[in-house]
């Protein structure tokens, strides 16, 4: 897994994307082809998907982010780093996170 | 955290329970970065031309598209809820935008409270261009006398299909 990304490398939301918390949710638009699509096609996280969403912010390596998942939730790092690239490689898949060079 | 694995879970936005300042918020924030916004509709003010239930396209609007008969989205001036309502009149003090379906328009509207306007109308799966194309000039001047409701009785029942 750690060859795909790599943990040193930082994420950060899309500007082809809108992210707003409503009703307790966090609603991500995809601003696909020049359209923001709120009839049809939306992203929520869960409650794991979230935490590491607040992470990607353009400046913690995935490395931190993963640390600090561990630290908070106790668990296994290995399988949080995993949780973590998989989400971020699904993301990056989607254009909802792009990497920052 | 593997046990509840994060995803991104992929959600038709019609199952949301939008509230006006949800949608507001959404889209004032797709708007300013100059993309269109495609939603549901709620609401009857706008029939017969737009129903309860359709999916409307917003577009970000410059002033030239601030016409009469245009169909716009606002902030109204009397509660700061979002509408979308027809630009039936306007002097230097604002915009008068009405629902064709409602008795009176909001009046003045400053251009500045105007988020988009509305580009397609959708109703089933099919494009409604009534109201919405050249013929939204006449649209507003019968809006604005009231007489939307009488103009379909006159002409629409005769001629098949409204939309």
């Amino acid at each position: 897994m750690t060859d795909r990304t790599g943990l040193d490398r930082i994420f950060k939301p899309s500007e082809e994307i809108v992210a707003r918390e409503i009703g307790g949710e966090l609603i991500i638009v995809p601003l696909t082809a020049g359209i923001g699509d709120i009839e049809d096609e939306l992203f929520t996280f869960n409650a794991s998907g979230r935490a590491i969403w607040k992470g990607l912010d353009g400046r913690k390596p995935l490395k931190a982010i993963i640390g600090e998942l561990a630290a908070q939730f106790e668990g296994d790092p290995e399988e949080i780093e995993e949780d973590v690239l998989g989400l971020v490689e699904e993301l990056v898949k989607r254009r909802i996170v792009v990497e920052v060079v | 955290m593997s046990e509840n694995r994060p995803s991104p879970r992929v959600r038709a936005g019609r199952e949301l329970p939008l509230s006006g300042e949800d949608l507001l918020g959404l889209l004032s924030e797709v708007l300013a970065k100059g993309v269109r916004i495609r939603f549901r509709a709620s609401g009857y003010s706008m029939s017969p031309f737009i129903r309860d239930g359709d999916v409307i396209t917003v577009r970000p609007c410059k002033k030239t598209d601030l016409r009469k008969g245009a169909v716009a989205a606002y902030v109204r001036p009397m509660n700061d809820h979002l509408a979308v309502h027809r630009i039936v009149g306007g002097t230097e003090a604002g915009f008068a935008l009405k629902g064709d379906h409602e008795p009176i328009a909001d009046y003045p509207v400053a251009a500045s409270g105007i988020i988009g306007v509305v580009d397609r109308v959708e109703r089933n799966g099919r494009r409604i261009r009534l109201g919405m194309g050249p013929e939204k000039g006449l649209v507003a001047v019968l809006s604005a006398r009231g007489l939307i409701t009488w103009a379909f009785r006159a002409f629409g029942r005769n001629k098949g299909s409204v939309t």
